[in-house]
């Protein structure tokens, strides 16, 4: 039962995908990495073909404020009758557009360069021309992604490296691996972490919102948890480090300790949020 | 019966120790046995030699005197049956603890010895993997994985004294990096290093550069807790900045008051 639902949902996903007006698809051959850069929010999941669709519609990306149809309606609905709405696309004709953040060479308003194994993808548009993107990418895919100003960031189920930045929005990641690097300015960070991965540190760090991580309660991790103005919270033993006066960091008062007998360093700092640390349940 | 067993058996064999069966087992190897034969005769002339050897008497005085030294013995152990033998104990107690002091000499000189040896082969060791560490270090600074920077930065900490070079590469991750994460981890790690000139240099001017609060923050943190007197002036500056957060202000405020 649940397979075929599994399945049918699919088929659906992909229908909509494919009559999808504008969602469009880069081929993965040879890259290991994905740069997304854009300034409104992202939600993105793991499909299994080798490529990128980027589908210009959020219905998962939370609290963002400008996925709402407020700017399309401010930007198509000025001169509300149909007639000027034509016009605008009659306009265009023969014209193209011109971005002055680069070349829009998928027509759909986004620069997508390959750099060796990189892939550079930039949205062009403003994000007042924008309702948030879905990406679909392989979960082994190495994912950078920048929202800009106003975007927020959420991320599913990703077996590989990612590094988020965002300036306002929040920062969704859930069942993914890391090596996470996420730093918001005043949005807050939610983790849930699936397992960690120990190759490679884990850092988060957000200035004005609240931090909060989930582990399994088996992760192997040496934590440092700093918050200079808020609280940090923990269900975690965290073994005290030796107490010969090693790494005392004057004025930078910051908790460290090992999980479960110490493995990949995990920082998260917060400026003024709270930092929650908890066991996965 | 081999030529082992034989010749284990001589002596009982001539002291007519065997039983029956064994002596006529032993007559039989004997007679087919050339060595075994000549073992045989070579121990009937030794033993027929201490045989041999007159048994000495003690001459009468010996005899005497050895009667007064029992008789004086006798008279001493029924005296120290009362005083429990102390003189015998201090001795022995003398000989104990000399016995122990030469243990413990021993062991210490050992244990000193070895450990040095120990301590200097740490030391080559840990040079190594300081200078092991330096090079993964340089080489994944520049790594494009953000991930993989902030190891490289961690690395640092783990070194009881990294040299310039690593010094240099970190503080241009804190100055110039494009991540942020980058950029803190390298401020922490360089915190530690708060006499050094070249570090302290490096704050001040991220002081004047740096357009994030928390590093902004970490930076205040480290030049308060150097006195470094040379960042009163650019933090004053900056607490006149309007675009600069409160929460970063206040870190200010308190930081030029614990400077002046």
């Amino acid at each position: 039962m649940k397979r075929t639902t599994i399945i049918l949902l699919i088929l659906l996903c992909n229908m909509t995908i494919t009559f999808a007006q504008e969602s469009y698809k880069e081929s993965l051959n040879g890259i290991k990495k994905i740069q997304f850069d854009t300034d409104t929010s992202v939600y993105v999941k793991t499909g299994t073909a080798n490529e990128l669709i980027i589908d210009p519609k959020c219905d998962n990306c939370g609290d963002c404020d400008n996925c709402d149809e407020d700017h399309e309606y401010h930007d198509e609905h000025n001169f509300s009758d149909d007639e000027e709405k034509k016009s605008k696309k009659d306009r265009a004709k023969g014209l193209k557009a011109i971005y002055a953040a680069g070349e829009d060479n998928t027509g759909v308003g986004i620069q997508i360069e390959r750099d060796g194994d990189l892939l550079r993808v930039k949205d062009l548009k403003s994000f007042m021309q924008r309702h948030g993107f879905t990406l679909t990418i392989p979960a082994g895919i190495d994912l950078s992604l920048d929202c800009g100003n106003l975007g927020s960031a959420k991320i599913t189920g990703l077996s590989s490296e990612i590094e988020v930045n965002t300036n306002v929005g929040n920062i969704v990641l859930k069942d993914v691996t890391g090596p996470v690097t996420a730093h918001t300015s005043t949005g807050d960070i939610d983790v849930v972490f699936a397992s960690v991965n120990q190759s490679a540190p884990i850092s988060i760090s957000s200035s004005v919102g609240a931090i909060d991580v989930s582990l399994p309660a088996n992760t192997k991790a040496n934590v440092k948890l700093k918050s200079t103005m808020g609280s940090v919270y923990s269900n975690f033993d965290l073994e005290a480090p030796r107490g010969d006066g090693l790494r005392v960091v004057g004025a930078n008062r910051s908790i460290e300790g090992k999980l479960n007998n110490g493995g990949v360093n995990i920082s998260l700092k917060a400026s003024t949020g709270n930092i929650y640390l908890r066991k996965k349940q | 019966m081999n030529c082992n067993e034989t010749e284990t058996r001589i002596v009982d064999y001539l002291d007519g120790n065997l039983s029956k069966e064994d002596a006529q087992q032993f007559d039989l190897h004997i007679a087919s046995c050339e060595s075994c034969t000549k073992a045989l005769n070579e121990t009937k002339i030794l033993l027929g030699t201490i045989a041999g050897v007159e048994p000495e008497k003690p001459k009468e005085h010996v005899h005497l005197a050895f009667a007064e030294m029992l008789e004086n013995e006798k008279e001493k152990l029924s005296k120290t049956n009362n005083t429990k033998v102390i003189p015998l104990s201090w001795k022995t107690a003398f000989q104990i603890a000399a016995s122990l002091l030469l243990l413990l000499t021993g062991y210490v000189t050992g244990d000193y010895l070895s450990t040095n040896r120990s301590n200097s082969q740490i030391v080559m060791l840990q040079k190594q993997s300081d200078e092991l560490k330096t090079e993964m270090t340089l080489a994944l600074m520049d790594n494009r994985s953000v991930s993989k920077r902030i190891q490289a930065v961690n690395y640092s900490e783990e070194m009881v004294q990294p040299d310039t070079k690593i010094l240099e590469a970190i503080i241009v991750r804190m100055q110039y990096d494009v991540n942020v994460n980058v950029r803190l981890s390298a401020a922490e790690a360089l915190s530690r290093f708060s006499e050094n000139n070249l570090v302290r240099e490096a704050f001040i001017n991220a002081l004047g550069n740096e357009k994030n609060p928390d590093i902004q923050i970490a930076v205040i943190q480290f030049l308060v807790q150097a006195q470094d007197k040379r960042a009163l002036v650019p933090m004053q500056q900056l607490l006149e900045e309007p675009e600069v957060p409160i929460f970063v202000k206040r870190q200010l405020d308190e930081g030029v008051k614990q400077l002046l």
